[in-house]
């Protein structure tokens, strides 16, 4: 065992062990830093869709409430008047429809038959109970409902609000479907997240008839979903994959496009029964905190590593310097007296440490005894 | 009897009298005046808010307005508005260059993007030259017509007709903010839908000026953008703004190719910046995203930089210890350094002059060039301390100073050469 091997590994591992640890734990402190930061934005992605789409819900709703109190459009509804309520509102409709994103708008009549649909005047009289729940409630109930719903025009946001006559009596009801496309506009708009909405494709074939004919085709097909509305398609084809869309409870995860890592957030979407009709995917670039993080990590790697070497020039230099290297040229030479050599003197004192220098004095005084 | 009145009695009477004198002179007045108020606010009332009224939502007179509708409201307001004030926002039926107000302000315009060609970027001046397709689309229903007769479902107008036929309607006036250089074609196309859709193509050959931000070169990512504003007309009566089939219409030709970089996405963005008097203005950005190709910066930067390195360490390797000191005598050492210090001097002129944007600031071509000064000080410092003068040896002894020079012989180069490793590193992350 040689201390000259031994001493330096010891103290030199020990100390590097050491500093590893402590830039490992920075590190683990970084990546949980960056995870925390990465909860925050999950959930930003979470509320800025919630909240948005609350107030694409309030919207609707408020736009229903205005129409359906004009007192010539209640007239009009209580006479089963179609052509006035047309006159009426149709100019209104076709004003507002593409610059305020109104997708549908359509009158009811109890239990639920559609009497005018704004959007397509032409198909009146078809009971939408079957399949819109939250329109049987409103009638049903007399109050105001709003929520995401599939219809024949294709998915929207609606407020439903009833129509009742001078007396209280339910004479209909008139809903606003707004698109929900400018739901993930905005929040790209306010928030720089990109966004897609996912609807069944089973249940858009099915009830969705008057759909646009170019989104239910194989293109926007994911899964057994269809890509409805995408604020980047290609951003959001590549992060979002078929078996990705298959969710029933909130789900994230990170996935790169184009060597930028983005963060998604997936959100099962019901409609007004609680069942689920889709799925939101919001997703948010992670490229600057990833980055931050990355070279977090490789600048505590490299001051690590000028630790390491620097504590181990300082074990080398103390132990070889002022103690070893010494120490063996006294033993040469006192070895070298022992065999009856006394022509090598000491080295000048300065050159030893205290500690040393006594060795060193008491060699030279042996040496210079035993000269003959 | 003669009734006598007090004093007092006669001063309430007199500040009685006045007051009553001072109200019958102001009465008339304030009536006067507000009546004149009255007058001037009706009279200047519907010259804007006929034009605001469309865009109301639910505006009852101007649902729906057709343009003979519209034209008939508008045709109102000149009675009791002052022809100066009502002039401008009021359009005559058969004038379709004035702004569309049938349905009502803003007009909606939506924008797309495609990048044609990208002929190059030239990251050392920020400019970069393409060919794009810049796609505009409105509504404008007094342009609606009976769709019957068209053979393709709309009219269309190709080069000079579409110029022809875009100066005699309404088109927004939008401009390139970054362009500065244009190209001799301009290529139009214009469709004019019957439910009064207009869409504009014009494809333009252009110089562009874009920022370039060098901090992770080579493996930068730089932005080539269009950058599109509306002028003259604010964003309460214009605004850009996309949809998904705009976001899908904009991206790279398939034949897009650029010499050092890779194009990858483009991204739509729309915005608006301040004018005079809390004017906003509308804008969008179309950009395209290109990755240089690191390996083409390999051989002319980095090799060079990371031989540079070297010189210093030759320094120490060059020496040796003895028992008196060292073999290498410092003068012959630190000539070397002193070269070693002008040939770095002269690779940093030759570098940042033909790569002038990553002579400024901070990136990894700067951070280099100082590890290489650091590596040339220590060097030079080693020489003086050791070599020259023997420090280590007149204060501690021999064996320490031995220890240290073979200390320092493997320490240098090991922590210059993660040093470098880290920077590049950093510039990939």
């Amino acid at each position: 065992m040689k201390f000259r091997h031994i001493a330096p590994t010891v103290i030199i591992g020990t100390a590097s062990i050491i500093i590893v640890a402590i830039t490992a734990i920075a590190q683990i402190l970084t990546a949980r830093l960056v995870s925390t930061a990465h909860e925050g934005d999950y959930d930003l992605m979470r509320r800025a869709f919630t909240s948005t789409l609350k107030a694409m819900e309030d919207e609707a709703a408020s736009d229903a409430e205005i129409v359906a109190s004009i007192p010539s459009v209640r007239a009009a509804l209580a006479k089963r008047d179609r052509a006035a309520l047309q006159a009426e509102t149709l100019g209104m409709f076709k004003n507002i429809e593409a610059k305020y994103a109104i997708d549908q708008a359509q009158f009811h009549i109890p239990p639920g038959i559609s009497f005018l649909r704004l959007h397509d005047p032409g198909k009146f009289g078809d009971d939408l109970t079957s399949y819109r729940p939250m329109l049987a409630e409103a009638i049903h109930e007399k109050g105001l409902r709003k929520g995401v719903a599939i219809t024949r025009g294709g998915p929207a946001i609606f407020g439903i609000v009833p129509i009742l006559d001078d007396k209280g009596e339910l004479i209909g009801s008139f809903e606003m479907g707004l698109e929900f496309g400018p739901v993930l506009d905005d929040i790209k708009t306010a928030y720089g997240l990109e966004g897609a909405v996912f609807f069944e494709e089973k249940v858009l074939r099915e009830i969705a008839t008057d759909i646009e004919p170019d989104i239910v085709t194989p293109k926007n097909r994911v899964g057994k979903y269809i890509r409805y509305h995408a604020t980047h398609p290609e951003v959001m084809s590549t992060v979002v994959t078929d078996k990705d869309v298959e969710i029933t409870q909130p789900k994230r995860f990170e996935r790169m496009v184009s060597g930028v890592p983005y963060g998604v957030q997936l959100m099962p979407l019901y409609n007004y029964a609680n069942k689920q009709i889709g799925v939101v995917a919001i997703a948010m670039s992670f490229q600057e905190d990833k980055t931050l993080a990355r070279r977090a990590i490789i600048w505590q790697v490299l001051a690590g590593v000028f630790g390491v070497v620097i504590m181990a020039g300082a074990v080398l230099v103390t132990i070889r310097g002022f103690l070893l290297a010494p120490l063996a040229g006294i033993n040469e030479r006192m070895r070298a007296l022992a065999a009856g050599d006394t022509s090598r003197p000491a080295e000048p004192l300065d050159d030893y440490c205290d500690e040393l220098r006594m060795l060193a004095t008491s060699y030279e005084q042996l040496r210079t005894r035993n000269q003959p | 009897m003669k009734r006598r009145r007090s004093p007092s009695r006669i001063l309430w009477l007199i500040v009685l009298a006045t007051i009553f004198a001072v109200a019958l002179v102001l009465f008339p007045v304030r009536m006067k005046s507000s009546g004149t108020t009255a007058t001037a606010h009706a009279a200047a009332a519907p010259g804007p808010a006929a034009g605001k009224a469309a865009a109301n939502k639910g505006a009852q007179g101007d649902a729906g307005a057709e343009p003979e509708q519209a034209a008939t409201a508008d045709a109102a307001v000149p009675e009791t508005a002052t022809p100066s004030a009502a002039a401008p926002a009021v359009p005559a039926a058969t004038d379709l260059r004035s702004i569309p107000l049938g349905k009502g302000l803003p007009v909606l315009v939506n924008i797309a993007v495609f990048f044609l060609e990208v002929g190059s970027f030239d990251d050392t001046k920020g400019e970069f030259e393409c060919t794009v397709d810049v796609r505009l689309q409105w509504t404008d229903p007094r342009l609606a017509y009976d769709g019957k007769g068209t053979l393709r479902g709309h009219r269309e107008f190709i080069g000079k007709e579409a110029e022809e036929q875009l100066e005699k309607i309404w088109a927004p006036n939008i401009d390139v903010k970054n362009r500065i250089e244009t190209g001799g074609y301009v290529g139009r196309r214009l469709r004019i839908f019957p439910d009064g859709r207009v869409e504009s193509i014009t494809r333009t050959t252009g110089k562009y000026k874009t920022t370039v931000n060098p901090e992770t070169y080579p493996f930068d990512r730089q932005r080539l953008p269009i950058e599109l504003i509306v002028r003259e007309e604010t964003a309460d009566d214009v605004l850009l703004r996309f949809e998904k089939e705009d976001v899908e219409w904009s991206r790279f030709g398939a034949d897009v190719k650029l010499d050092g970089w890779e194009p990858r996405l483009v991204d739509l963005s729309a915005g608006q910046v301040p004018g005079w008097n809390g004017d906003r203005y509308s804008t969008a950005t179309a950009t395209l995203f290109v990755d240089r190709v690191a390996s083409t910066s390999l051989a002319p930067v980095f090799i060079p930089l990371l031989a540079s390195l070297l010189i210093p360490l030759l320094a120490l390797w060059m020496n040796s210890t003895t028992e008196e000191g060292f073999k290498v005598d410092a003068f012959e050492l630190a000539n070397m350094s002193i070269g070693g210090l002008f040939s770095v001097i002269a690779l940093s002129f030759a570098i940042y002059s033909s790569n002038p944007i990553i002579a400024t600031g901070d990136n990894t071509v700067t951070r280099l060039f100082a590890l290489n000064y650091a590596a040339l000080a220590v060097a030079l410092t080693i020489v003086v301390v050791f070599f020259r003068y023997q420090l280590p040896r007149r204060w501690f002894g021999i064996h320490v100073q031995t220890e240290a020079f073979k200390f320092l012989a493997w320490a240098t180069p090991l922590l210059s050469l993660a040093t470098s490793i880290a920077f590049l590193l950093v510039a990939a992350a």
